[in-house]
């Protein structure tokens, strides 16, 4: 069940239509997601950061093996929402959240969740790319280690399937050793991506994860965000709307209230958000003639 | 002349000042302490209340102090550091005051650290004069400056490190082993640095802890006369032991010189063999 406001303001109940079918990417995995089946159901969640309200009343479903875009100002509580997800909330002080958001027929706030094994399945991606300050290697290897794999046969398996699936392998396969820090922007956040692939999450989220690279680099993790779907489902902050038009099966539009709390406007078919959207203030939003 | 190029002319004057000032004592040290520097200096005993002999046991006990104050010190300080940076948050009462505190700590002059090892280690503990007592004391002088040093040093950590260690599943505990102390790893070396430096140069703390004996200690409860007292001794209470104050001056220099290359190297060899390949 989705709510949404409509542009009078009432709500309106509006879960999308099945999606077309679409081709996947070289990455060739993973079930295409024509019939929407719900992997995250979020109700009602509202966040505040002590007392100021951060998010509010936002419904929506994020769809299996699909990419959803949520676009918006910044500000309007998308990186927030992402961080709900994954429960890195949890290491803000003062943050509250309310709610109800179902991941996989678990309660994702209940208390008593392990975190660290949720944070393995849904892996999140940052703005600035953050590889560690050791070797390219030791960067893929720490989590895995982290998580009990210890076989170094199994180690460099999945080292080079993940690096070889974010199409680093053959830029960085002789130097494996080396700084990760001494990589490039985009090269850096392939490597992040990765990193987080190696896990095999289920979910990826990512916070604007081309924001802070050049058009090129840009392209290619685009590229390897395109190739991501089916196999993952993938979640991504942006404010390049072309992008998010590109790559984005759904999309959810986030717009601050009033009491600076961010909301959700519409949620959709990525689609029917560009070309037919129901609110006037996405229709502005994406037109370019607002935010 | 313009502005720009007074105030450069003036910032070199004083830039020079201060390394020349620094020179000057150097290059009287080494030129008046090199006299007497040789083999046996180094390894005998002293005779006539140092006028002549060597600084042998001396030596000895200066590295043993050193040894009981950092081996002390050390885990002492990276716990509170870690607890200062990562337990506890910013803002709360507790951090701030113990913060403050250590603060207060570091600008107290070393005489009260010296009368306070003397009343506890010395006496309360019973201890008495000893190694012992002087490590045990050094080692609460450098505790500030180390904590202080090795917690900034890991606040200047990027935020990130913790938010993507969080979202790759690892435990507070990983990201703090695995990822920031080696990251950190030069400020932990600069605040071990600092603090040998400190302790390599106390005199008063130790003069009412460790004493003044200058026999080879045959073990940590033997009172050591550290080499900072032993040149406090020659040039203030010996008549005629310049010479030999000299001398020591240049070996302690040179023995700070030497752990300061050697951590140094020390910490870059690990960085780059295992943790931070730079």
């Amino acid at each position: 069940m989705n709510h949404f406001l409509n542009s009078t303001g009432e709500p309106v109940d509006k879960t999308p239509k099945p999606e077309d079918a679409y081709t996947l990417g070289p990455l060739q995995a993973g079930p295409p997601c024509c019939v929407p089946k719900p992997l995250i159901q979020v109700d009602n969640l509202t966040l505040h950061y002590g007392t100021t309200p951060a998010l509010e009343a936002v419904s929506l479903d994020i769809y299996n093996g699909c990419i959803t875009a949520l676009i918006g100002p910044s500000g309007c509580g998308k990186t927030s929402f992402l961080s709900v997800l994954n429960r890195l909330t949890d290491m803000i002080p003062g943050c509250r959240v309310s709610g109800k958001v179902i991941y996989d027929s678990k309660d994702l706030r209940d208390p008593a969740l392990d975190v660290q094994g949720l944070r393995r399945e849904i892996g999140m991606i940052f703005q600035k790319p953050v590889p560690f300050p050791m070797s390219i290697r030791r960067n893929i290897e720490l989590p895995l280690r982290e998580h009990g794999m210890s076989k170094p046969a199994d180690l460099n398996q999945v080292l080079e399937q993940v690096l070889l699936d974010v199409g680093l392998w053959d830029e960085v396969k002789d130097r494996l050793e080396s700084s990760a820090l001494a990589l490039s922007g985009g090269q850096q956040q392939r490597l992040c991506i990765a990193r987080a692939l190696a896990l095999s999450p289920k979910v990826l989220l990512m916070d604007e994860p081309c924001s802070a690279l050049d058009p090129i680099s840009s392209g290619v993790v685009e590229d390897l965000i395109q190739r991501l779907r089916g196999k993952y489902t993938v979640v991504i902050v942006t404010h390049n709307l072309a992008q998010a038009r590109r790559i984005a099966n759904y999309a959810g539009f986030f717009w601050i209230k009033e009491q600076r709390a961010g909301c959700l406007i519409e949620f959709g078919q990525c689609k029917q958000i560009f070309e037919a959207p129901v609110h006037e203030l996405t229709a502005a939003y994406v037109n370019g003639s607002r935010g | 002349m313009s502005k720009n190029n007074l105030a450069t002319v003036f910032i070199w004057l004083i830039a020079l000042l201060v390394s020349g000032v620094f020179f000057w004592l150097l290059s009287d040290i080494i030129v008046h302490g090199l006299a007497k520097l040789s083999w046996p200096f180094l390894v005998e005993n002293p005779k006539n209340a140092g006028r002549s002999g060597g600084i042998g046991p001396i030596i000895v006990s200066t590295a043993l102090i050193l040894m009981v104050a950092m081996i002390t010190a050390t885990p002492l300080g990276l716990a509170t550091a870690v607890l200062l940076s990562e337990f506890t948050q910013q803002d709360r009462v507790f951090g701030h005051l113990v913060r403050r505190s250590l603060d207060v700590l570091a600008g107290v002059p070393s005489i009260v650290f010296g009368l306070f090892g003397n009343a506890f280690f010395c006496i309360y503990l019973g201890l008495g004069f000893s190694i012992l007592s002087g490590g045990l004391t050094l080692a609460c002088m450098v505790l500030p400056i180390l904590i202080r040093t090795v917690e900034e040093g890991l606040q200047a950590t990027p935020n990130e490190y913790r938010l993507a260690a969080a979202a790759l599943g690892m435990s507070r505990g990983a990201a703090l082993f695995q990822v920031l102390l080696p990251a950190a790893t030069p400020a932990i070396v600069a605040g071990l640095l600092l603090g040998i430096g400190r302790a390599g140069a106390e005199t008063a703390a130790l003069i009412f802890t460790s004493g003044y004996v200058d026999r080879m200690p045959g073990s940590l409860f033997d009172s050591g006369r550290a080499l900072s007292v032993h040149i406090y001794d020659l040039s203030m209470n010996v008549a005629g032991g310049d010479a030999s104050a000299f001398s020591s001056a240049l070996v302690l220099i040179m023995l700070l010189v030497i752990i300061n290359s050697l951590a140094m190297s020390l910490a870059k060899h690990w960085q780059h063999k295992s943790i931070i390949a730079l």
